[in-house]
């Protein structure tokens, strides 16, 4: 992309406005707007814009506000070596629960593969599921009471 | 021989002129009476600022609240060049800036438009008698919100230092790292861009003929 630079009398009003020029420069280039209508005309509009730029007067500080920073500051910096503990603790137990379930799905899918047909405990679950859910359907006498 | 001193000798760098650097080098031998001094003296400073960079009292506090824990943090680390208040300006803008990106992504996706009309948080009681006057003020006040939040955020920043900060342009290319050129065209775009956004403004209450 092409960058277009501002023309020089333009910077140059800014840095009058703006309080940037030294004296001499500025002696100089308000001898320049009196002289030159167009540049004087110029710098009265870009004057018109930066007087009119005005904020409200900031809110002050709160009363008390650099003692209850330092209160902050300093309470932070003391329990700071907890903070990292507890973070890392934390973390360990989430590794150590992720590990645990990867193994624990990994060795349920490889004792699938070497026997897959259902144990007789699992069958005796599975039977137990359906009788019950045979029940809630249909076999009310033998549902009720529950 | 002061801390600062013989820090800055350390790193070989010369001696600094700013005398708060001292301050900084107590604070980061744990003196917390200097971080208090550090902060009273620098606080208005840095809330100012923080609240023309964010247009919100809340924020600005909050804001100006991370920067001076930031430095409590770094005290130690950080390098004694030239005046600290610039540093604190650096730290603070690009906190700033990092909120206002942010809050343009969480505007983006609850849709919502930038509010570019907030009523000012600090209204005071203006001592001219003319009812008038105070509107102009008020007005004023919130047009000038209204526009310096549309600029893109590049040109607000520099407008905020030199127009109401009142830091030269040295000082403004040192806060955010850009040459002096580049703050100057950024000023230019700035002020054409109010130029625009003033022409579209309604005139003011005191301008406003009375229809008879």
């Amino acid at each position: 992309m092409k960058t277009v630079h501002p023309p020089p009398e333009e910077r140059q009003l800014l840095r009058l406005l703006s309080g940037q020029l030294p004296a001499a420069e500025v002696e100089r280039l308000r001898a320049r707007i009196a002289a030159e209508p167009a540049l004087g005309a110029r710098f009265e509009r870009l004057s018109a814009s930066w007087r009119q730029l005005e904020l409200p007067p900031p809110t002050p500080a709160p009363a008390g506000y650099a003692q209850r920073l330092t209160v902050r500051a300093t309470t932070e910096v003391a329990l700071a070596p907890l903070a990292v503990r507890s973070r890392g603790f934390w973390l360990r137990a989430l590794f150590a629960l992720l590990v645990g379930l990867a193994l624990g799905a990994g060795l349920g899918a490889w004792s699938h593969r070497v026997d897959p047909s259902p144990s007789a405990g699992e069958s005796l679950i599975w039977a137990g599921v359906a009788e019950s859910y045979w029940q809630l359907v249909g076999g009310e006498s033998e549902g009720e009471g529950r | 021989m002061s801390a600062v001193i013989t820090l800055a000798a350390d790193r070989g760098l010369e001696q600094p002129i700013d005398p708060d650097w001292e301050l900084l080098a107590r604070v980061a031998q744990g003196d917390s009476y200097a971080f208090t001094a550090l902060v009273e003296r620098y606080q208005e400073r840095l809330l100012r600022l923080t609240e023309r960079l964010l247009g919100d009292v809340e924020e600005a506090r909050d804001a100006a609240q991370d920067v001076f824990l930031k430095v409590y943090r770094k005290a130690g680390t950080l390098t004694p060049q030239g005046r600290l208040y610039t540093l604190l300006y650096r730290i603070a803008v690009n906190h700033c800036s990092n909120k206002l990106r942010r809050r343009r992504v969480v505007q983006f996706f609850r849709f919502e438009a930038a509010s570019a009309d907030g009523e000012p948080a600090f209204d005071p009681a203006d001592p001219a008698p003319d009812p008038a006057a105070v509107l102009d003020s008020r007005r004023r006040w919130l047009a000038t919100r209204a526009a310096v939040d549309r600029l893109p955020t590049n040109q607000r920043l520099v407008l905020l230092l030199a127009r109401f900060e009142g830091l030269s342009y040295k000082e403004i290319a040192e806060v955010l790292g850009i040459s002096l050129g580049a703050v100057e065209s950024r000023l230019v775009r700035a002020m054409r861009n109010l130029e625009a956004a003033q022409e579209e403004a309604p005139p003011r209450v005191s301008e406003r003929k009375v229809p008879s």
